[in-house]
């Protein structure tokens, strides 16, 4: 049993060193761009990766305030466009499956916003419609995928890649992407 | 109606040596950082077909040929705008001699208003290229590539003019607390003096090939000066500063004068590492780069002049309104 513990963890910890530091630091560069013309962060994401992204905009809004947040005037305001059941739901029964984050980001989106996508395929087909109604818009794509990246990887603007075939290590890995991303944020935003 | 913000920057090193007399025939190396203080331009179409300009002082006229102001008569040819639109500037620091990179950011601000005018996007390099070429081949200005990158891509970078024309842009990515201590070590004074920058870029453009090995060295540091920053060596960085001011003062006559070189001798005398005049140099903002500790004497023996507080961004030019 220890063994297999151990391996699980050696998997991971192998994983996230192929992750590429530019990507991160590129996302972050456009997390902060973002934050500082006041647009918006629109994530989205399928079943474990739905609930990443509305896990990563959780501590977008509200963990990298820190302690004493609540005083803080400026803040990111990060939407994830997984949690509106009945909007979700409505355009999957109505238009299909496909059209749940490209038509919600329709409504929102503007050239100083930034979309986060999370596959760990890379080709959910409502991930790269959302993803290419995001690029028409011209809105900066931050990419989390695994996998061999499917079409996500080339459309994206930060690739956060992990080369796995695993579900549960590519998402683990996500998930700690997003809270190295919410730790570089709260220090930032300790001084301002 | 269509509102651009853009940032204004701060050049560490390496300036001059974005000429194209220059890096022709070596690389060009320049480290700048975008700052949180911005121009905005506004667009909107006019009803009357009449073209209304509104900056230090404001052009009602009927046809483009007819603008006074030259960037922005450029920058309506190059996207192909004859007449018809309001344009409007505001920006957090008055234009014009400041020595943070105002008319290029100008150029960029402008150029995205217009294009998202026209329905169009262009990526921040084909954004920093056009304005390029509306300030140096259009309104013929005697000016360097650099200032137009840094607005249009934003952040901290070192940028590299290659031989053949290629520009590339190599973002730095420095920790938050980095940036911090950075910041913290770094004193703005507006010397109060406007200066016309032509004059002396043209004088520096023609000096190219009598400074070719000043700007060889000062390419050098940039490089030099990278490391130190991401090492966070900020004692090597003020040296470096001090160094490169002391090579950038020979490039041309008017890059400093007796109030510069006087405010400059005070810091060092107060316990500044060094600085430097930014831009193109003969007024506008001096930094100062000095340990914490001496900054309090700094500002007494400064304290005649406005000090200017900023932070670092990381933003480049951006629409943040489409209406």
């Amino acid at each position: 049993m220890k063994n297999y513990i151990k391996k699980f963890f050696q998997e991971l910890e192998k994983q996230l060193n192929k992750v590429s530091w530019k990507e991160i630091s590129q996302a972050i560069k456009i997390l902060r761009s973002t934050y500082e013309y006041d647009g918006r962060i629109y994530l989205i994401g399928n079943g474990g990766s739905a609930a990443i992204a509305s896990h990563f905009a959780n501590d977008l809004n509200k963990t990298v305030l820190g302690h004493k947040g609540n005083k803080r005037v400026k803040r990111f305001q990060a939407v994830s466009l997984c949690d509106n059941v009945p909007l979700l739901t409505a355009w999957a029964n109505d238009v299909g499956f496909e059209s749940v984050f490209s038509e919600q980001l329709k409504n929102f989106a503007q050239e100083k916003d930034v979309l986060i996508a999370i596959s760990s395929g890379g080709k959910s087909p409502n991930i790269i419609s959302a993803v290419k109604t995001a690029k028409k818009l011209h809105l900066p794509v931050i990419g989390l995928m695994g996998f061999d990246g499917g079409k996500l990887f080339s459309l994206s603007d930060a690739k956060i890649y992990i080369p796995s075939f695993k579900y549960t290590v590519v998402e683990s890995a996500h998930d700690i992407i997003c809270h190295l991303i919410t730790t570089y944020f709260e220090e930032d935003f300790k001084d301002e | 109606m269509i509102i651009s913000q853009t940032p204004l920057r701060i050049s560490f090193m390496g300036g001059g040596t974005d000429f194209e007399d220059f890096y022709r025939r070596y690389p060009g190396r320049v480290l700048s950082t975008t700052i949180d203080k911005y121009i905005y331009l506004c667009a909107n179409p006019k009803f009357d077909k009449t073209i209304r300009i509104s900056y230090s002082k404001t052009e009602n006229v009927e046809r483009r040929e007819q603008i006074e102001h030259p960037l922005v008569k450029a920058a309506l040819e190059e996207v192909g705008i004859e007449k018809g639109i309001e344009i409007t500037s505001i920006a957090d620091i008055p234009a014009g001699g400041t020595g943070l990179g105002s008319s290029g950011s100008f150029s960029v601000g402008l150029l995205n208003t217009l294009y998202a005018f026209l329905k169009k996007y262009i990526s921040p390099s084909v954004l920093a290229e056009k304005a390029c070429q509306i300030e140096i081949n259009r309104a013929l200005s005697p000016i360097g590539r650099q200032d137009q990158y840094a607005a249009a891509f934003g952040g901290f970078n070192i940028i590299t003019f290659n031989c053949d024309g290629r520009v590339e842009v190599e973002p730095l990515y420095l920790t938050p607390s980095l940036k911090e201590d950075f910041k913290k070590h770094l004193l703005l004074f507006y010397t109060g003096l406007q200066r016309s920058s032509n004059l002396i870029l043209s004088k520096q453009k023609q000096n190219i090939n009598k400074n070719f090995q000043f700007l060889k060295k000062m390419s050098e540091m940039t490089l030099i000066f990278r490391v130190a920053l991401e090492k966070g060596n900020f004692e090597k960085l003020g040296k470096l500063l001090h160094q490169g001011w002391l090579i950038k003062k020979k490039l041309a006559p008017g890059i400093s004068n007796p109030q510069i070189d006087k405010m400059y001798n005070l810091a060092l005398k107060a316990g500044a590492w060094g600085g430097k005049i930014l831009g193109a140099g003969g007024g506008g903002f001096i930094l100062v780069m000095a340990s914490p500790k001496n900054q309090s004497e700094i500002k007494k023996k400064l304290n005649k002049y406005q000090l200017a507080p900023f932070n670092f961004t990381e933003a480049g030019s951006k629409i943040v309104f489409k209406g």
